[in-house]
């Protein structure tokens, strides 16, 4: 097959592509270009029956203001806390699980995995009117470890630890174990280290679930201090009524995130796909 | 599952059960975080839900055995069949949306066009923003006084009603939800347009095939168990929705746009009828399990 060269498209058909690529764009982007502009508009030219695209001056005063009407850094705090938290929790704990199922043999090994391969069927609506119950039972409402709990369970982190350790051969451990090594340490020592990338995607992927979570947060920590960035988000009209206040705190609490991404992008990018495709 | 070497050097012989014990210590050690939270925060939990549906149930009161009462309740229940039409009808459309739209995107994409780095990241912003920031955005652009009635408006129409006519709410939540999730499934799609191999392509070019014909019939059917995929990722997190329709509507006007979650999340959170909040829950449970294995017989036959 040497010197073939793949047929592209005619001219035509590549200009018809492009600005289908471009219509969308704009569409995807517009919406972040009115939130950012509309955020330093005079409320009245927001409200024009013109619609303005470019206000006749910059007001940033609402930034000011919204830090004073809503306490913005305190749910960000939290939602930090608790993604950073529960992030950290599940890969370790699922990555442990995983290293057994792909790594070990052990009495119920095909009856445990199955189960937690079935417990991916389960939608987390399901379980969460006993949490409440048993939570508030235990004292755990508007705490960190009632909003953090029930997201260290991650079947989906098991699975994929356990489909990446089965990747690397099994020789590692029968040397190790020659050298005398117990089990925990070769997991932590040999197989960890080396499944860095499996791990990386794991933690953005359960990272980002966390931070996007709203009923369960809102459900089980609803007093002011203890909300997360999303529920406080969810409700900001009872503490900034005015729209451009709203555009404003929405701004601010989505700069780090869009920072973090166009910063790392490629890997971010790449890591979403690795970790959706491997699901 | 995993195969192991037995290990080296001479041990005394013993049971075969005391081997399999000894054996396993080391994996129960290391899987007991996991198998105690899985017990503790889920399988629990969930066994837990479906025995409470039967009953009627509060804060602070001793649960009554109401037997099948609340599923008799829930499936007499006009808010619930409003609430199941209303999760289906947006799962339905966002399905389409979502397996279709970025499938397009990706195969443009995949053309060697100019600026497409430029692209991606336009059409991954959304996909970072959360579902409560793109509520809250969307609701105010389709706001009364919004920037979108205001371009309507330039161009000589009428305003639109958006979110005080529910027809039309009901499609601003399906168009929110498949935008934000435009970039995420076209980077599904373009990582696996990726490695469809080329000499397949070059195949079908000395064979004289257009670069369109070539999509078509070598690109697309490669794609198929990512369409299936993305498919089953799509149904099953419709079916869960809740946030848009929380932020963006509050379920109105008059219920049109209230999903099942939202319903049970009035029933058990807002009225705390714990026992009909687990009815709804496990109604959820199961129909998402029967999805989940349609799916999977569908995925055999479609994909094998």
């Amino acid at each position: 097959m040497d010197g073939v060269t793949i047929r592209s498209l005619r001219s035509v058909d590549r200009w018809l592509l492009l600005l289908f690529l471009l219509v969308l764009a704009i569409v995807a982007v517009f919406p972040f270009y009115w939130l950012v502009i509309g955020s330093v508009m005079p409320p009245a030219e927001l409200f024009a029956s013109v619609p303005r695209l470019w206000p006749s001056e910059f007001d940033f005063s609402t930034y000011r203001r919204i830090f004073d009407l809503v306490p913005l850094g305190r749910y960000f705090v939290n939602s930090v806390v608790v993604s950073g938290l529960t992030t950290v929790t599940a890969v370790v704990v699922a990555s442990a699980a995983g290293y057994c199922f792909a790594r070990l043999t052990f009495f119920g090994q095909g009856v445990i995995f199955a189960l937690i391969l079935a417990a991916l069927m389960v939608p987390s609506q399901a379980t969460m009117v006993p949490l409440f119950v048993m939570f508030a039972n235990w004292n755990l409402l508007n705490s960190y470890p009632g909003i953090i709990l029930p997201g260290l369970v991650s079947a989906f982190g098991v699975f994929m630890m356990t489909q990446f350790f089965k990747t690397l051969p099994a020789e590692m451990r029968e040397a190790a174990i020659v050298d005398g090594a117990g089990e925990f340490r070769i997991f932590s020592r040999i197989y960890m280290p080396l499944a860095r990338p499996a791990v990386a995607t794991l933690s953005l992927f359960i990272f980002m679930g966390t931070w996007d979570q709203l009923l369960w947060p809102m459900i089980v920590a609803p007093a002011p201090d203890m909300r997360t960035l999303q529920v406080g988000l969810a409700f900001i009209r009872q503490q900034a009524p005015v729209t451009n206040q709203v555009m404003a705190a929405i701004v601010v609490s989505v700069i780090p995130v869009v920072l973090a991404f166009l910063l790392t992008q490629k890997q971010f990018i790449a890591g979403i796909a690795a970790g959706a495709v491997k699901e | 599952m995993a195969v192991t070497v037995g290990t080296v050097g001479v041990r005394p012989r013993e049971g075969s059960f005391g081997r399999t014990f000894r054996k396993s210590s080391p994996a129960y050690l290391m899987l007991s975080p996991y198998l105690i939270l899985f017990v503790v925060v889920l399988a629990y939990p969930l066994l837990y839900s479906i025995y409470l549906s039967f009953f009627d149930a509060t804060l602070n009161r001793t649960p009554t055995f109401v037997g099948a009462g609340n599923f008799i309740q829930l499936f007499n229940d006009a808010e619930f069949h409003t609430a199941l039409r209303n999760t289906f009808f947006f799962a339905f459309f966002v399905v389409i949306g979502e397996t279709t739209l970025p499938l397009l995107m990706a195969l443009a994409m995949n053309e060697h066009l100019p600026f497409r780095t430029l692209f991606r990241t336009a059409f991954f912003l959304p996909v970072v923003c959360s579902w409560v920031v793109v509520s809250l955005l969307w609701s105010m652009l389709f706001a009364q006084q919004g920037i979108v009635n205001g371009i309507i408006q330039t161009f000589g129409f009428a305003p639109q009603p958006f979110f005080s006519n529910g027809g039309q709410a009901m499609w601003i939540l399906i168009a929110t939800t498949v935008w934000r999730n435009l970039g995420y499934y076209m980077v599904i799609y373009l990582a696996a347009l990726q490695g469809v191999p080329q000499d397949l392509y070059e195949a079908a070019s000395v064979d004289g095939a257009t670069r369109w014909r070539q999509l078509w019939h070598i690109a697309v059917p490669a794609l198929r168990p990512v369409i299936y995929f993305v498919l089953t990722i799509s149904l099953i997190t419709s079916m869960q929705l809740f946030i848009q329709p929380f932020i963006m509507t509050n379920g109105g006007p008059l219920n049109s746009t209230i999903s099942m979650v939202q319903l049970l999340y009035r029933h058990a959170f807002v009225e705390l009828q714990f026992g009909y909040g687990s009815a709804i829950a496990t109604f959820l449970l199961v129909l998402l399990v029967a999805l989940a294995l349609i799916n999977k017989r569908v995925h055999d036959l479609v994909v094998r």
